[in-house]
């Protein structure tokens, strides 16, 4: 009996053994098959697709999967950005084009007057929302009043701006207080989404928190939180001679775990999906799947320091140069990222206008980083606490930071605060007592100098609003003073230098915070024959769902 | 039967009671818990003003007493307040998501209390046999595999290779039974893992002891037949502790099943409080934990009046 077990036993190895070869091969020749259709597509975007070309296919479905979790209201003025969602729905006043300059989209035209503190903002004739109601001046008003008044980010955007105010049916205009170069950057953000105020008028506030009404090619047919938003193509869109709705409804799904979105994509339930991690990512290019990534928003993990507690070894600077010296950056992206982020050595990206050739930063040299501890008188190293919020999924770096630092002496203690306790003093913000490190993730793009504005300068400590631990970290005098005045310029020339300036002043000068690495701030996988030719991949901060093309193969 | 009464009257005043100490218990662990709510729904990147109107929108500049206060004279309005976190009224969203778990979780408890009966009893009956032997290592399997794991398996079997179900999101039976069905199978097959295993071994354990008490062999004497034996006399009494057992899966029906939920996509009650722990969306979280002991203490006061009908000891003795 045993024996015949034994023998059942093995047959049914082998067997397994050979159908995990025929597999193999399948598998293979899929991949293969896949990878091919790949190539196929870069091709179609090195010829720059467009939504005349014949290879597209339009109508039908589309899955957007994500993993975000849900926002709070689909009305711009109390979004968190749920620029997927509300893709197809809201358009902006201005948008960037190809090259990465801004220009008028919602508007017929866009001015500014620095002289006379002003913007000048005109409506696009023949515009109107999806409920049939036309955008004009007063809507315009309405819309830029409104978010001021009761915007969650009312002060990232307009804190510079005194009154708006209706000089023609068809145009608006902007007073500000103090010049401020980031305003065009507002309007092509939440700022800048335009909501019918018939909708408003009829519906009430509460009413249209749970009920987006835009300009955009598509409605809302049916939202269930969590779960899915179904949007569908509105036959009566304003632009449809010019660009047309691709597709007759787009559905945004929400996967609840990376490795069911993961076989959502594997067979063919989910067409686009935004999130997964680098090993996963990784793992779907090799298949054949495309990957895209936006042109202008990244995502730095800075490490901030407590550099203005009472006691803290951090207040020296030659110990923050030192933590700066022993991490090894390009290591970290190559072996726990795939090689799919990427090093900066400050608080901008190369190839824009905010980044600093000049400076230097701290390319990886532990000897270095030991002499800075010694002459700091820290030679014998000295415990410390390392803080992270769950919700950011910085396990990985956590580890090798505390890796790095054992180099140097520095004991580090590895602090993960759920959400509730990261946005408060004892995370994001610093408590002003402990001396730690905070490894943050923080997005930015073209708005920068208002980032910067909100994290490094004097004057986001003494509102206490928002920022890096500003209440625990240093707020120099001069790095304030170029910040502002970048804010402050009144011309792109002008404001680069500043910020160029602040760069050296940040990194070189005070290394108030180390850029760890920087991460694409949207990155979406698309099936093989999904084409992003300004979705995802673009210097726009929402998402444009006529640039998301399906093509033949 | 007047005694009968009055231990009913007492259950009933012990039930209120310990709603009551939950809801205090409830509304102080949410309010102890590290951070700031207001600040965490907002988002960091929210204005000072935006805070502050929340926070006095929300009451939170009032002291605790005055908050509890407030807190429960709105529930007895028939108000759990607002969702800061997804702007809804949270009565409308408990509506929304509890229907979701209890259509996984009431079939998953049916199934695993049916095939846990079944399987404990054939287990028992057939004690030492190859039967028995593959039933309890199946069941020992099902008790100790990891759900997650199991979920992400099933996924990649029946979604992706064999592309037999969908993995992804819910449809109720009311809209359409077939693809409520078909979505639903897997989760709840998931969520029938733990309970199924739990009740068979309870059954066929109970079950070994029963037969061998002394009136089991005595009724064997009088030459009772073994079938009437097992299914009139015994089981009745196995089926005691085995009430416990489903009572206390009730915590499962009324918060699903977190892990399935979770890999499914299925938008239900677990989901919710998950995020809303996540986010510090309290009220949320008071309203969800005083619903679900509801249904929980609930459940403890059908269980005792049914232990008064099924043991009448119980129902002379426990007035006192």
């Amino acid at each position: 009996m045993k024996k015949l077990f034994l023998v059942i036993l093995i047959a049914l190895l082998a067997m397994s053994l050979f159908a995990g070869g025929a597999k193999e091969e399948e598998k293979s020749a899929e991949t293969e098959s896949k990878a091919q259709n790949a190539s196929a597509i870069n091709e179609f975007q090195s010829s720059g697709l467009k939504a005349t070309d014949a290879n597209i296919i339009r109508g039908g479905k589309l899955v957007l999967g994500t993993t975000n979790e849900v926002s709070m209201s689909y009305a711009p003025w109390k979004s968190r950005g749920m620029f997927y969602n509300l893709g197809g729905v809201y358009e902006f006043l201005l948008m960037f084009d190809e090259e990465g300059n801004i220009v008028p989209y919602l508007l017929e035209s866009f001015e500014g007057d620095p002289e006379k503190l002003t913007y000048t903002l005109k409506v696009r004739k023949g515009v109107h929302f999806s409920d049939g109601s036309e955008f004009t001046g007063e809507v315009l008003l309405w819309n830029l009043q409104h978010f001021k008044e009761v915007a969650n980010t009312s002060s990232t955007h307009f804190s510079s701006v005194e009154s708006f105010e209706l000089v023609d049916p068809d145009t608006v205009v902007m007073h500000l207080k103090e010049w401020n170069s980031q305003i065009p950057f507002s309007l092509n953000n939440l700022a800048g989404m335009m909501y019918s105020k018939k909708a408003f008028d009829e519906h009430g506030a509460d009413w249209c928190l749970e009920h987006p009404v835009g300009t955009g090619p598509y409605v809302i047919k049916e939202i269930v939180k969590d779960s899915y938003t179904i949007l569908v193509k509105d036959e009566n869109y304003w632009n449809k001679a010019n660009q047309p709705a691709l597709y007759d409804e787009i559905e945004v799904r929400i996967y609840g775990d990376n490795m069911a979105a993961q076989a959502a994509l594997l067979n063919g339930d989910c067409d686009v999906f935004n999130g997964g991690d680098y090993g996963m990512k990784d793992r779907m290019i090799k298949q054949g799947f495309n990957l895209y990534q936006n042109k202008m928003w990244n995502r730095v993990y800075f490490l901030i320091f407590s550099s203005e507690v009472e006691g803290s070894p951090f207040c020296d600077e030659r110990v923050r140069k030192a933590v700066a010296y022993a991490i090894n950056s390009q290591e970290m992206i190559d072996s726990l990222d795939y090689g799919r982020t990427f090093y900066t050595n400050q608080y901008a990206v190369e190839g824009t206008g905010f980044y600093n050739p000049n400076v230097k930063g701290y390319e990886y040299n532990v000897a270095k980083a030991k002499e800075l501890m010694k002459e700091a008188g820290y030679e014998n190293g000295f415990k410390t606490k390392l803080i992270v919020g769950t919700d950011q999924k910085l396990d990985r770096y956590m580890v090798a930071i505390q890796a790095y630092m054992k180099e140097i002496g520095i004991d580090c203690e590895l602090v993960y605060l759920d959400n509730a306790a990261w946005q408060s003093t004892a995370g994001i913000y610093g408590d002003g007592k402990t001396s730690c490190m905070v490894l943050c993730g923080h997005g930015y793009g073209s708005n920068l100098v208002q980032q910067a504005v909100s994290n490094f300068s004097l004057r986001a400590k003494e509102e206490g609003s928002v920022g890096m631990m500003n209440h625990s970290a240093i707020h120099p005098a001069d790095l304030d003073a170029a910040i502002m005045a970048a804010l402050s310029a009144t011309d792109d020339e002008t404001m680069y230098k500043n910020m160029q300036e602040a760069e050296y002043l940040l990194i070189d000068k005070y290394m108030i915070a180390y850029p760890v690495l920087t991460a694409y701030y949207d990155q979406i996988i698309t099936q093989p024959n999904i084409v992003d030719e300004g979705f995802c991949n673009s210097y726009n901060r929402g998402n444009d769902f006529s640039k998301l093309f399906r093509v033949k193969l | 039967m007047n005694s009968y009464v009055k231990y009913i009257g007492k259950r009933i005043l012990l039930s209120v009671l310990t709603i009551f100490a939950i809801s205090i218990f409830a509304f102080l662990i949410v309010h102890l818990m590290p951070g700031d709510p207001v600040r965490t729904m907002l988002g960091y990147e929210s204005d000072q003003a935006a805070v502050d109107a929340l926070r006095e929108e929300l009451n939170l500049n009032k002291p605790l007493p005055v908050q509890y206060f407030l807190w429960i004279k709105g529930i007895f309005q028939g108000n759990f307040g607002r969702s800061v976190m997804l702007g809804t009224d949270i009565s409308g969203l408990i509506k929304e998501k509890l229907p979701v778990s209890l259509w996984l979780t009431v079939p998953s408890i049916t199934i695993s209390v049916i095939l846990g009966i079944i399987i404990g009893i054939v287990c028992a009956t057939h004690r030492g046999s190859a039967i028995d032997q593959t039933l309890t290592v199946i069941m020992t399997t099902m008790n100790g595999i990891p759900i997650f794991w199991i979920g992400i398996l099933f996924i990649y079997l029946f979604g992706v290779k064999l592309r037999w179900l969908p993995f992804v999101g819910f449809v109720s039976p009311t809209e359409n039974f077939g693809e409520y069905v078909r979505h639903a199978l897997l989760p709840i097959i998931i969520c029938s893992f733990r309970p199924l295993s739990s009740i068979a071994r309870q059954v066929r354990t109970n079950m070994l002891d029963v037969i061998n008490q002394d009136y089991i062999r005595t009724a064997k004497a009088y030459g009772i037949s073994i079938r009437k034996i097992r299914y009139k006399y015994a089981l009745k009494n196995v089926l005691i502790p085995i009430i416990t057992l489903i009572a206390l899966q009730v915590r499962s029906i009324v918060g699903g099943s977190l892990l399935a939920e979770q890999v499914f996509s299925v938008p239900g009650v677990s989901r919710l409080i998950t995020q809303s722990v996540l986010n510090n969306d309290f009220l949320v979280i008071q309203a969800l934990v005083l619903v679900i002991s509801f249904f929980v203490v609930f459940a403890n006061l059908f269980l005792d009046i049914a232990y008064g009908i099924v043991d009448p000891r119980i129902r002379i003795n426990g007035g006192k």
